[in-house]
């Protein structure tokens, strides 16, 4: 008497496999340490991209607009216009307040000055400056925001 | 019988998904910055402030010109040329800098307009 089988079922665990399933395993290990660093980074560079836009947009508005608008620029009453790149010093501080709060501080920095004279920031900051004339004395000085990681 | 169908097995899912990890694990791309409108915004404003500047006390050298340059962009070379090369500057002719920016504008010198060219090499 004979048995015979004629078929069956199961799983064949070699261990050339379980090698190759290893080694998978590692793969999707360092592939998602590597996404997850790739993530941080992109969220980083997006972070000081949108700071970098929002301290020149403020630059540009500054110098382009009156003090009514929170601006810096001169308007001229004879000529009904305002004065792109020519500021009013005197009204630095009020537009200061306006804008200190959002994380921005607005300077003014004769062009001998130069960039050693602004203290070292504590955390990250971003420094934009543009050459204006200041109304009154007509000299030429830099008109600059600092916007520091909160 | 034969059937036809697509049979995905357990290796081919992993092989899927380590595929997938690796175009997600590729280098970030670098954030383009604001270098290239700041650099026009600075070299406009210069053009305002000498334009301001020969209105108010006609006076105009391009050696003057050159120093306010080299205050707004320290951490450039440069060359400022009037009507093509009439009158011109430069911080260091030598220069092999590749990065070129450059603005035209026209101001009132001596009653004449003249064309004014900043070129700015980083």
């Amino acid at each position: 008497m004979s048995i015979t089988v004629k078929s069956s079922k199961g799983l064949v665990f070699t261990s050339d496999l379980m090698i190759a399933f290893l080694a998978m395993l590692i793969m999707l290990m360092i592939s998602l340490v590597f996404a997850s660093q790739t993530l941080e980074k992109e969220k980083s560079f997006f972070e000081q991209n949108q700071a970098e836009k929002k301290a020149l947009i403020l630059l540009d508005h500054l110098i382009k607009n009156s003090s009514d608008q929170n601006g810096l620029a001169v308007f001229d009453n004879n000529k009904n216009r305002v004065l792109e790149n020519m500021i009013e010093a005197g009204k630095l501080e009020t537009v200061n307040e306006k804008w200190r709060p959002l994380g921005f501080e607005l300077f003014l920095q004769s062009f001998e000055e130069g960039f050693s004279s602004i203290s070292a920031p504590e955390k990250a900051c971003l420094v934009f400056r543009r050459p204006v004339t200041v109304h009154g004395t007509e000299e030429k000085m830099f008109l600059g925001v600092k916007a520091c990681e909160k | 019988m034969k059937n036809k169908g697509f049979y995905l097995s357990l290796e081919a899912l992993f092989s899927l998904t380590l595929l997938i990890l690796l175009i997600l694990a590729l280098p970030p791309t670098k954030a383009t910055g604001f270098q290239d409108i700041y650099v026009a915004q600075k070299s406009h404003d210069l053009l305002k402030l000498w334009n301001h500047e020969i209105k108010s006390f006609n006076a105009f050298t391009v050696s003057a010109m050159l120093k306010d340059f080299k205050e707004v962009f320290p951490e450039a070379e440069g060359e400022i040329k009037i009507n093509g090369g009439e009158q011109s500057a430069s911080t260091d002719p030598t220069s092999t800098r590749t990065r070129v920016y450059a603005t035209k504008g026209f101001l009132y010198i001596d009653g004449e307009l003249q064309e004014i060219l900043i070129e700015i090499h980083y």
